[in-house]
């Protein structure tokens, strides 16, 4: 029911707004993104390591921005995308792949750092063995938006951690800076940063848990 | 049916702000394979027009580049290291290692426990209808009648003790050793034959317990009941156990009993009814 509802309510307020502006705008993105795509096809063709670099220039950031918001950590997104772009050049996948180079690596990126999310609430203190979880993929969502929801409620867990608490996790997890540089810029002791951020990820853990456990991976519930 | 799901609605979306029926409705959206082109066309303005960071896409190449020339070393040097890799990768959980050394010892263990009788001792044994000599280490005889097993340890036998175990018939010529080491016959039928040096027979077989003392002096040791019991047999004696346990000596004209080779026939003719059957018994068990 809600879905036939739906359908005429977005077409009656999205309509007035797409006619004139929001129509003429896609199309011209649209074209853009075509012919970026083109054009890294072409590259390709021609020579593999400039296909690459044009490669990187023009996804390498949006994708570690993207892979961000799954794993909350700048050096773990860029781990991520790096090892893409790494297997896209060994395995060769710019011959094989039908869909766009942007379809591929955006949906690599996310299964990539779903799975991430998931090794990290199945071993509880995984976080310095972070390289240690296997890069294979073993089950990925059934429906795209699951993704944005995963990561919707990563952001809202940091969110609703307490102001300082939150403060150290960030500059700890997504910025990467060390327990002794945190105490002194925050003029916090050691034991602080450390119970602090023991309590964050312990906070992330079970408000994800309790929604995804079961997508996640049931094998969870024996690790912890 | 194009505009279904509008540009602002995905953005709405990725932000945080759709409802959960316009999240369904772009799932289902997005089943279409250029809906999906367009789902990531829109992802990536998205993420150009508010990125959560900006990565440095320049050193990211370089230590790209970096690697792909490591690769391409290491493929020319050894074509199979990028094949070992993730089977090393696995045997890097601590929890992985221990689970196997644990195996591995399990494995040695029961190997152990399983082959240790053939490893600690050398066994003789006889078909139907055949019987054979062995002379021992110490240079006892012992006479195999059929179908009967003895086992004799490899290690240290005839230095402290001198113990051997027998399924079946056998009949023994113990040598008398220097320092009057005792020559043991161990059987599965609670009673075990102590001996110094004698000719004696031992019967195992459930028709016919029995030991015959051709000369010479040997103990025994059984068991009757829960209790353990001794008994020493002197030249002639013929001690039969019956299905209890219990003992009896007989005085036996003729001690020497087994007489090798006379198995290989079977002629039941002349036999009691009994006796043929017990014959039998024998020669199936």
């Amino acid at each position: 029911m809600g879905h036939i509802l739906q359908l005429p309510q977005t077409k009656e307020i999205g309509q007035p707004y797409l006619e004139d502006k929001g129509e003429a705008s896609r199309n011209l993105s649209a074209k853009v993104s075509i012919d970026t795509e083109l054009f890294l096809r072409k590259t390709f063709e021609q020579d593999v390591d400039a296909g690459i670099s044009l490669l990187f220039r023009q996804y390498y950031t949006m994708l570690c921005s993207h892979a961000v918001r799954f794993v909350s950590s700048k050096a773990i997104a860029e781990d991520i995308v790096s090892d893409i772009f790494y297997e896209f050049q060994v395995n060769k996948r710019y011959l094989t792949t039908t869909t766009s180079f942007r379809a591929y690596l955006f949906t690599m990126v996310r299964n990539r750092a779903f799975d991430h999310v998931r090794s990290e609430m199945q071993h509880t203190t995984s976080l310095d063995k972070a390289d240690l979880i296997p890069a294979h993929r073993t089950h990925s969502p059934d429906s795209i938006t699951q993704y944005e929801e995963l990561y919707h409620d990563v952001e809202n867990a940091i969110n609703a951690m307490p102001l300082k608490r939150r403060q150290i996790y960030v500059m700890h997890r997504f910025e990467g800076k060390k327990y002794q540089e945190i105490a002194d810029e925050l003029h916090l002791s050691l034991r602080t940063i450390e119970a602090h951020q023991y309590q964050a990820m312990r906070q992330i853990q079970s408000i994800l848990k309790a929604k995804w456990l079961t997508i996640l991976g049931i094998i969870g519930l024996f690790w912890n | 049916m194009k505009n279904q799901v509008s540009k602002e609605t995905l953005f709405n979306y990725f932000a945080g702000g759709a409802t959960a029926l316009q999240k369904q409705l772009i799932d289902e959206w997005a089943k279409d394979e250029t809906n999906r082109e367009q789902f990531f066309e829109c992802l990536a303005m998205w993420e150009n027009q508010d990125p959560q960071f900006i990565a440095d896409a320049n050193m990211a190449l370089m230590r790209h580049q970096q690697r792909i020339k490591n690769y391409t070393i290491d493929e020319t040097n050894q074509p199979e290291l990028g094949a070992a890799e993730p089977a090393l990768h696995s045997l890097k959980s601590t929890w992985f290692r221990w689970m196997m050394a644990a195996s591995v010892g399990i494995i040695l263990l029961l190997s152990g426990l399983f082959f240790k009788e053939e490893l600690l001792f050398k066994t003789y044994s006889t078909e139907f209808g055949e019987t054979s000599t062995i002379m021992l280490n110490d240079g006892s005889q012992v006479t195999l009648n059929a179908n009967s097993t003895l086992r004799v340890p490899r290690f240290g036998f005839g230095q402290k003790t001198r113990e051997v175990v027998l399924v079946g018939e056998a009949d023994f010529s113990i040598k008398h050793m220097p320092d009057h080491q005792h020559f043991v016959v161990q059987t599965n039928k609670n009673f075990e034959v102590v001996v110094l040096g004698t000719e004696f027979l031992v019967n195992t077989r459930e028709t016919g317990k029995k030991v015959v003392l051709n000369k010479g002096k040997v103990r025994l040791l059984y068991q009757e009941g829960k209790t353990s019991k001794q008994l020493t047999m002197k030249p002639g004696n013929l001690v039969t156990f019956d299905n209890e346990g219990h003992v009896r000596i007989k005085q036996t004209p003729k001690p020497r009993i087994l007489q090798p080779g006379k198995n290989t026939d079977l002629c039941l003719m002349e036999q009691p009814w009994l006796k043929s059957a017990t014959y039998l018994r024998k020669i199936m068990e």
